[in-house]
């Protein structure tokens, strides 16, 4: 447990280093599925037209 | 060779081969390197941990800059050429660098605050990296911004291109001016062949770099073939 703590605090630059990430992840997460969801949208609307 | 895969039914063989692959290399490069980027790899001996930011800060820099000369380079084909395909790599793109550029100044303030007691100085690094943005910005809204959208793309190209001028800007402002940002670790001249990082530090920075490439890529790719399915659509109903 305090293994994960310390390595979680990034010696006290927690609070920079990982908002960095999640920012990183929720942002290049968000171009994939919003491309996904684009696509599959689009194959719904061709199947619905034939 | 560029004729041949500006036609759309010669990009959708290639994309059907390409997918699977930049997928796989995506998830196997981003997976090591997050490791590599978290654990592995050692705190810096002066910004301790603060120095992995790095890692997702500089290949979003590297990305927001290649998807802009990529887009450069398209825009001109779609001038000269009129190739559908560069105007639909540029509408699928754009979006995509601009995030990655986004994410470049998002986490350049998240560094900046911690090391330079700042999230933000009008230093020319950072100011122009702020152009490009809103360069991209104006870019995709110029899309479209006209009914016919042939004619936005055409605004949109003209713009992308001029924006070029800035891409040197970015790359040199560390070396033309005197600046707080630090200069490229990598390469500039005198660091080529003698980069001045630890190899256990470049290792992390360069997997991260490819297999964000290899990611970004992928999205470009899927989005591409969303709009050509919808080109197509559009073609045979006769609306958009």
């Amino acid at each position: 447990m305090t293994d994960f703590s310390t390595f979680a605090a990034m010696s006290g630059y927690g609070m920079y280093v990982w908002p960095a990430y999640g920012l990183a992840l929720i942002a290049y997460g968000a171009v994939f599925i919003h491309a996904l969801i684009k696509k599959d949208r689009l194959k719904k609307k061709q199947q619905g037209e034939k | 060779m560029i004729t041949k895969y500006a036609n759309p039914t010669n990009f959708e063989k290639l994309a059907k081969i390409l997918t699977p692959v930049f997928a796989l290399f995506a998830t196997l490069l981003l997976a090591f390197g997050l490791c590599d980027a978290l654990l592995i790899s050692p705190p810096d001996y002066q910004q301790s941990d603060a120095v992995r930011i790095m890692y997702i800060h500089v290949p979003s820099a590297w990305m927001a800059m290649m998807i802009y000369a990529a887009c450069g380079v398209a825009a001109l084909m779609f001038i000269v050429w009129k190739h559908t395909l560069a105007e639909l790599f540029l509408r699928a793109a754009l979006p995509v660098g601009a995030v990655a550029c986004a994410l470049c100044l998002a986490t350049g303030m998240l560094w900046g605050k911690p090391m330079w007691g700042a999230w933000w100085v009008w230093d020319a690094r950072l100011t122009s990296v702020l152009v490009m943005m809103f360069l991209y910005i104006a870019v995709i809204a110029l899309t479209d911004a006209f009914d016919r959208p042939e004619q936005g793309g055409l605004a949109a190209a003209w713009l992308t291109i001029i924006g070029l001028v800035n891409l040197p800007v970015i790359k040199y402002s560390v070396e033309w001016w005197n600046t707080l940002h630090q200069p490229s670790s990598l390469t500039s001249v005198k660091r080529v062949m003698n980069p001045a990082m630890a190899d256990d530090m470049l290792r992390p920075l360069l997997v991260m770099g490819l297999g964000l490439m290899c990611y970004l890529a992928l999205v470009i790719i899927i989005r591409m073939r969303t709009e050509i399915m919808a080109r197509k659509i559009a073609n045979t109903t006769g609306v958009k």
